[in-house]
């Protein structure tokens, strides 16, 4: 049993679950009802209006009412909305038991100690049945969830089933002729009270009369879909009862209670039976073999009252001090992500579901058909493997399943492979090939596939392990959570935090979050807590998103959590889900059904924070600016968080303004806002901030606006501005400020001022007295008086200094490259002053601690030195021991090993040489490139010879180097050895050790890839360029592997091509060089490009050649040929303007139909063209061909190099071209 | 933490740093370590002496092994001196059956190291190279076992290029320009990384300029290298197998 929710209170007697909303309703043997949240934990409501204890409770399943009944023989309706009862029911003349509504009609049937059952219509709020029979109090009564039958308990040991059909016609009759049923009906039933009575007492029979019980029965409730009906008596046994339409009967009975049952009711979705007693425990029943399963005990009270959740997986029971919400099993579905996917357990079923694409398959069946429901997985990517976690209510008896996920499976009909079982609490992957197995003394295991234990580590107390990377765990003890090394065995870090449950590894095992109950904790690769949050709810799930925020559920909400401890709510949930991947604001989960479900949330509340955190106001002002972020709390939380110039950006209102601009020293937008305000509290606070800043001018202006004339004064004494000095002293004067008008002219050394000033006030000795120590000694301003002190001789003028310079403008403040939203914020008000403000960065003084450094690590060098010496010392008895002591040898174990036999066998014999898989691939293959690959060239020279004739191999120099040095990769083993090879397959997968071809680099597809660029080559007039890529294209198709007949033929046409390009390009190209002044000469030229024509080119470049032939012709004037080379470019479908000029030269040629020269070209006879002398060789006539690339010679060239591939030998017998093993066969 | 003092190895990460390839890092933990007894404190100088030897740099073994030095360490003198001098070549057994392409027996060898410590940093880098050897399937558990490596401790060029053996071995090509990258970035001049860069330029069809360049860069680094000199001596062999066939005529 998993409780989810305690309530203290009086003695509980009714329960009843709001069908949509976290909500419970228990009425209290004191008189009062209550209205919790389970899920919140609070108390919502209370109603107090029964007099006595109230017994039957329960909701209304789509009206906001709940019907109560008391001992006060009250009937009351309540709207929990306007939270008041709004009408009673009386009838009844003694306690009542229980009050049901009916689902679907306006109807509540209770039941009371008067002996009868009856039905009231809430509507008309009349009764409109009575139902009598029992002789004793009736305890219950409950409607059938769909047939039109009742059931009730009664203290008479029967248990009675009533046909109310009669009642329900009578309603559905009168629904028919005028009330339409729904929200509307109570009103309408207001208007017309008492219409059912239009069919008087409708009667209601007894259908079955139950006996079996020998004392009297509690409870009586029907299964919800089978004809069955269960009860719970004073005779302490649960009796389960069966129906027809004839008659019922007794099934069986379940004893196990040693005191009074008083309440029974059956699983809503599952097979069980659930009861309660004054024997102060639930127990769960098997309906079927009708067995005690489970006993849930208290210590002191005695439970009354039971209800079911009508959706959810959630039992109330009611008991002396309170009431306990529970469920009777965990429903976290176990499951594991592994990059794009998640496995999880659904039913008996492992499935997997791809996130990119939403397959879900199951993949494998799972032992046991799921019975015990999994509690844990840990996946293994490297193996395919899962560990399953089964936990029992003893946890000692906890199992683990290893099962190897068949590779291929029919979803529709999964496999279900043997697993390798053992008890053990937690198992999870440490490594590719090992896991630790915590078992039932909590100690801990490593290990390896076969599920034989490998090592047994010696851990710190743990009572759970968690994953924590590859040959780490995290070990949970009661109060904190341990990061260990398994391999070390060591215990790197350790980390504060109470019963964490679940840990959720960012992507890249950089941060960590521990879920406890109430408590989320993010921790760092080394375990240092970064935030701790508290929740009032429970935390469920959580997953790190790309961009380092954890969103984590708890019961009721979506939230998140950026590491520096900043949190919120990012949606709210109706129910519990379990977060599985976060991507974007796709938030992947399952449900407790097990079902995936992706959820959208809106990130931007975090995403905002992030990059405040992250500095990237770019992204903050877009965001200010497009999202609705606007809000008293952002602005608190900007404040809040020392981000004044951000908050600045939202903020209108300008008092708010005002002291955020201060706050962030924005004295240019704090003047702006102070002049909107003109308010002298704010001209004050802002001449100090401005005179903090040196800023003079704005201080003097604040100032003026403040009427502060003592600091104004003071502020022109020190910045020397003399000529407004003297102004104040007028002003001084003009105000009668005597004590202001004299300060001024002391700072401004106006002596006769002063004089004047001390005259006027009647200080006559003073007046005198400062006019002598000037040596003013004008009678008229002095006053003479006889007991004045002569002045002292050595008496110093007091003069204040002249000022150097005035300072007009402001302090110069360091240059500082403005603050992204200083610069945004200003770009707000009008043209503002340029320079920003910002306090001069302090240069830190480094030397002392790099100083100190130095020093430590001298004395540590010292210390260092004494310990090696005293150490040496105390070696040196041991030395004599050395000879034999190897074990302190540090020498890597192979070496040992190979050590080993030499000492055994006295000699040591080095192995042979073993197979290279160098001679695997010659041995392997008939293809010239798999030899080149091997190294052995002078095989592969030999088969390129046989094959097609290649005498020349210098062309093939760097292709056959650039092949050979693809041929292995390479990597290190030991330190400082030479590397070791590894010679990459093509057929890696199933080659074996002796079965290895060699991969290849050169792939069809990027061949004629090159020859595209050979076209575009030759369209651009490189020919000479295109020529030597073609070139090398040709060799390259020898040194081709392929698979199919289709590429054979391919790389054949390749060949093909390449030939008539390099021919045609060779001969254009020659004949360009060739002389053009006589008519012989001429003659030539035109019979090259002639035979231009017939080489087997792209149309593009058949047009072009034509073009170059045709006009050649019509110049020599042969008129007949050129008009045919007309004709034949037309064919070629050309440009418009082509085709047009084309037209025209064959108008002009078909005036006059003939050949002035006789040239050697007949273009009805097919002919080769020579590659050497690129004259035509007419069919039938004797050609040598080219063995490799097929170009035609006169039979005079035989023996030659083929001047085309510039490799074979003309006219030379060969097999021909070999590039697949197909032809080998 | 007491209790457990016994069985940690006071070295793991002196020799881990070692054994993975990260010398300089070996050097710093066995510089920083204090030991607790003196047989400890030579085995650490023998690491620290076998990460020098391993950076090429022989001059501080030599001068700090001098014949008054224990006799544990006068073996990494002869060592240092071996290498300095660039001559013969010696190597382990395991690698030397690979070597020898006797994979039967490398696999011997690891079976008895697997059974002495399956766990060790050592076994596990020796099962990656036989299981490379050993090709098809097992590449996989090659990669499985330095991507191991780089996620406990720190990337190095000698895991990467370890891994991106894996990935081309198995034709993934894409994989493996990411790790030959990463690798790249950490030494541009890793003999290994630059070999397989090579092998993955001409699999991507890159063109051939690209290939080159890593070959002229690693004649340029490592004129000696066996790599290298096998190349060169293909070379000549090219040119005298060239003379070796002629046309039956000329023009």
């Amino acid at each position: 049993m998993l409780t989810k929710f305690e309530t203290k209170s009086a003695r509980v007697k009714g329960l009843s679950f709001h069908p949509k909303r976290p909500w419970v309703l228990s009425s209290l043997h004191n008189g009062v009802i209550q209205l919790w949240d389970y899920r919140m934990c609070t108390l919502l409501d209370k109603f107090d209006e029964h007099d006595g204890p109230v017994r039957g409770i329960c909701f209304h399943n789509q009206q906001p009412l709940f019907v109560s009944g008391g001992d006060d023989y009250k009937i009351k309706v309540w709207n929990y909305k306007q939270r008041r009862c709004i009408f009673t029911l009386l009838g009844h003349l003694d306690y009542i038991r229980t009050t049901m509504f009916h689902h679907e009609y306006p109807w509540i049937l209770s039941a009371s100690d008067d002996q009868t059952i009856r039905i009231w219509n809430w509507q008309s709020r009349t009764c409109i049945c009575v139902l009598t029979g029992h002789n004793h109090y009736v305890m219950c009564a409950q409607f059938h969830p769909s047939d039109d039958i009742v059931v009730s308990a009664s203290l008479d040991q029967t248990v009675r089933v009533w046909d109310i059909s009669g009642i329900a016609n009578n309603l559905e009759g009168l629904r028919k002729k005028n009330v339409a049923p729904g929200p509307g009906g109570l009103d309408e039933h207001l208007k017309n009270p008492g219409a059912t009575d239009l069919f008087g007492q409708a009667d209601a029979v007894v259908k079955h009369v139950l006996e079996g019980h020998d004392r009297g029965v509690n409870w009586a409730c029907f299964h919800p879909t089978l004809p069955l009906i269960v009860s719970g008596a004073d005779d302490r046994q649960i009796k389960l009862w069966r129906m027809n339409e004839a008659k019922a009967w007794e099934v069986d009975t379940c004893r196990g209670h040693y005191n009074n049952v008083s309440c029974v009711l059956f699983h809503p979705r599952q097979e069980l039976i659930l009861s309660n007693s004054e024997d102060k425990s639930i127990r769960v029943w098997d309906m079927s073999k009708r067995t005690c399963l489970h006993t849930f005990r208290r210590e002191h009270e005695r439970f009354w009252v039971l209800a079911a959740h009508p959706s959810l997986n959630l039992f109330a029971a009611g008991h002396d001090s309170g009431m306990i919400i529970f469920k009777l099993e965990r429903e976290r579905p176990a499951y594991a992500v592994h990059g794009n996917l998640l496995y999880y357990v659904k039913d008996r079923f492992l499935r997997k579901l791809d996130f990119t694409t939403s397959k879900d398959t199951a993949v494998m069946q799972l032992r046991g058909g799921g019975r015990t429901p999994v509690h844990s997985m840990s996946y293994n990517p490297a193996e395919n493997s899962v560990l399953l976690c089964t936990r029992t209510s003893n946890v000692e008896n906890s199992s683990y399943d290893l099962y190897g996920i068949p590779k291929d499976s029919d979803s529709q009909n999964p496999e279900s492979p043997e697993s390798k079982r053992s008890s053990g609490v937690t198992a999870i992957w440490v490594a590719r090939n090992r896991f630790a197995v915590l078992d039932r003394t909590h100690s801990l295991m490593i290990k390896n596939l076969k599920n034989e234990v490998t090592k047994k580590v010696q851990t710190p107390n743990c009572d759970e392990i968690f994953y924590a990377g590859t040959g780490m765990l995290l070990l949970r003890d009661s109060d904190g959570v341990t990061l260990f090394d398994v391999q070390q065995k060591r215990t790197l870090a350790q980390v504060k935090i109470g019963k964490c449950r679940y840990v959720v590894w960012s992507a890249d095992m950089s941060h960590v979050a521990l879920l406890a109950k109430h408590t989320v904790n993010i921790c760092n690769r080394r375990l240092e807590s970064l935030c701790s949050i508290h929740e009032n709810t429970r935390v469920k799930s959580g997953a790190w998103d790309d961009s380092g925020v954890f969103i984590y559920t708890t019961s009721n909400h979506i939230k998140y959590a950026i590491s520096n401890g900043d949190h919120g709510i990012i949606r709210t949930l109706d129910l519990p889900i379990y977060i599985t991947r976060v991507k974007g604001n796709q938030v992947f989960c399952l449900d407790r059904e097990c079902k995936p479900r992706i959820l959208s949330i809106d990130p931007t509340e975090f995403k905002f924070k992030l990059a405040l955190i992250n500095r990237k106001y770019d992204e903050v002002l877009h965001m200010v600016r497009n999202a609705r972020l606007v809000g008293q709390s952002i602005i608190a939380y900007l404040q809040q968080k020392g981000y004044p110039e951000v908050a600045l950006h939202f903020v209108k209102e300008e008092k708010t303004r005002f002291s955020l601009a201060l706050e962030c020293g924005n004295i240019e937008v704090a003047l702006e806002a102070a002049r909107a305000l003109d308010d002298k509290a704010c001209w004050e606070r802002l001449g100090q901030a401005a005179l903090m800043q040196g800023n003079h001018q704005v201080v003097e202006m604040c100032y003026q606006r403040t009427k502060n004339f003592d600091k104004l004064s003071f502020l022109y004494l020190i910045t020397g501005n003399l000529d407004k000095l003297r102004k104040m002293m007028r002003i001084a004067e003009i105000r009668k400020d005597i004590s202001g008008q004299y300060q001024g002219a002391l700072f401004l050394g106006n002596v006769s001022e002063r004089v004047k000033i001390l005259g006027n006030c009647d200080q006559h000795s003073l007046s005198y007295l400062t006019a002598e120590v000037h040596g003013l000694s004008d009678p008229q301003s002095t006053v003479k008086e006889t007991n004045i002190p002569p002045v002292r001789p050595n008496a110093k003028l007091l003069k204040p200094p002249v000022p150097v310079m005035q300072a007009e403008t402001n302090w110069p403040l360091l240059t500082v490259s403005k603050g992204f939203f200083e610069g945004a914020a200003m770009a707000r008000g009008k043209n503002s002053a340029v320079s920003t403000v910002l306090v001069p960065n302090p240069v830190e003084d480094t030397t002392p601690e790099g100083w100190g450094v130095d020093a430590e690590l001298g004395l540590d060098e010292d210390g260092l030195g004494a310990d090696e010496e005293r150490e040496l010392g105390s070696a040196e008895p041991e030395g004599g021991g050395w000879d034999v002591g190897d074990e302190d040898l540090v020498l890597p174990p192979e070496l040992e090993n190979s050590v080993v036999p030499g000492a055994d066998d006295g000699y040591f014999v080095p192995p042979t040489k073993g197979l290279s898989q160098l001679q695997v691939w010659v041995n392997n293959s008939q293809l010239p490139v798999d030899h080149i690959l091997a190294g052995s060239f002078e095989s592969a020279f030999r088969l390129l010879h046989e094959q097609v004739g290649v005498v020349d191999f210098r062309p093939y120099r760097t292709l056959f180097l650039s092949i050979f040095s693809s041929s292995r990769t390479s990597y290190t083993a030991l330190p400082s050895l030479s590397p070791l090879y590894c010679y990459p397959h093509r057929n890696w997968k199933d080659a074996g050790p002796k079965g290895g071809k060699p991969a290849i680099g050169l792939k069809l597809a990027d061949l004629v890839q090159r020859l595209q660029v050979c076209y575009q080559l030759t369209t651009g007039g490189k020919f000479s360029e295109a020529i030597e890529k073609l070139h090398a294209l040709v060799l390259s198709i020898t040194l081709l592997v392929v698979e199919t007949r289709q590429e054979i033929t391919e790389a054949q046409q390749l060949l093909h091509i390449c030939k008539e390009y390099i021919l045609g390009l060779k001969m254009e190209t020659a004949r360009k060089e060739l002389p053009k002044a006589t008519l012989e000469d001429q003659k030539r030229l035109c019979e090259m490009a002639a035979y231009f024509t017939h080489c087997n080119l792209q149309p593009v470049h058949q047009i072009l050649t034509l073009r170059t032939a045709l006009n050649l012709f019509f110049k020599l004037k042969n008129y007949k040929t050129a008009a045919s080379f007309a004709r034949r470019l037309l064919e070629q479908g050309p440009r418009q303007e082509v085709a047009q000029q084309a037209r025209k030269i064959l108008q002009a040629c078909d005036k006059n139909l003939v050949d002035e020269h006789q040239l050697q070209y007949d273009e009805h006879n097919p002919f080769a063209i020579c590659g050497r002398t690129y004259r035509p060789i007419y069919r039938g006539k004797a050609e040598e061909k080219c063995p490799l690339c097929g170009a035609s010679y006169m039979p005079q060239f035989k023996g030659t190099v083929c001047a085309i591939c510039m490799v074979a030998e003309v006219g030379k017998d060969t097999v021909g071209l070999r590039i697949s093993p197909l032809q080998f066969r | 933490m007491a209790r457990q003092q016994g069985e940690v190895d006071e070295l793991f990460d002196v020799k881990n740093a070692f054994y993975i390839g990260n010398y300089q890092q070996c050097i710093n933990e066995a510089q920083k370590l204090k030991p607790s007894t003196s047989s400890l404190q030579v085995e650490r100088d023998a690491f620290l002496y076998r990460a020098y030897i391993a950076q090429r740099k022989y001059r501080v073994v030599l001068d700090e092994i001098s014949a008054a030095s224990p006799a544990e360490l006068q073996p990494l003198r002869l060592l240092a001196e071996y290498f300095a001098v660039p001559s013969k070549s010696s190597a382990l057994s395991l690698q030397i059956y690979l070597k020898m392409d006797r994979v039967d027996l490398a696999w011997k060898e690891l079976k008895s190291m697997q059974e002495m410590d399956d766990d060790a940093t050592l076994t596990q880098l020796a099962t990656a190279w036989v299981s490379i050897m050993m090709n098809g399937e097992r590449l996989q558990d090659g990669y499985y076992i330095f991507q191991e490596m780089n996620d406990k401790h720190s990337s190095t060029s000698l895991l990467l290029n370890g891994q991106a053996t894996c990935f081309l071995g198995q034709g993934k090509y894409e994989e493996a320009e990411s790790s030959l990258q990463e690798s790249l970035d950490k030494d541009s001049n890793n003999p290994d990384t630059l070999i397989n860069m090579i092998v993955l330029s001409q699999h991507t069809g890159k063109p051939p300029e690209v290939a080159n360049r890593y070959l002229s860069q690693l004649k340029d680094s490592h004129l000696d290298h066996p790599f290298i000199k096998e190349y060169l001596q293909k070379e000549s062999e090219f040119d005298q197998l060239v003379s070796q066939y002629a046309p039956a005529a000329s023009v």
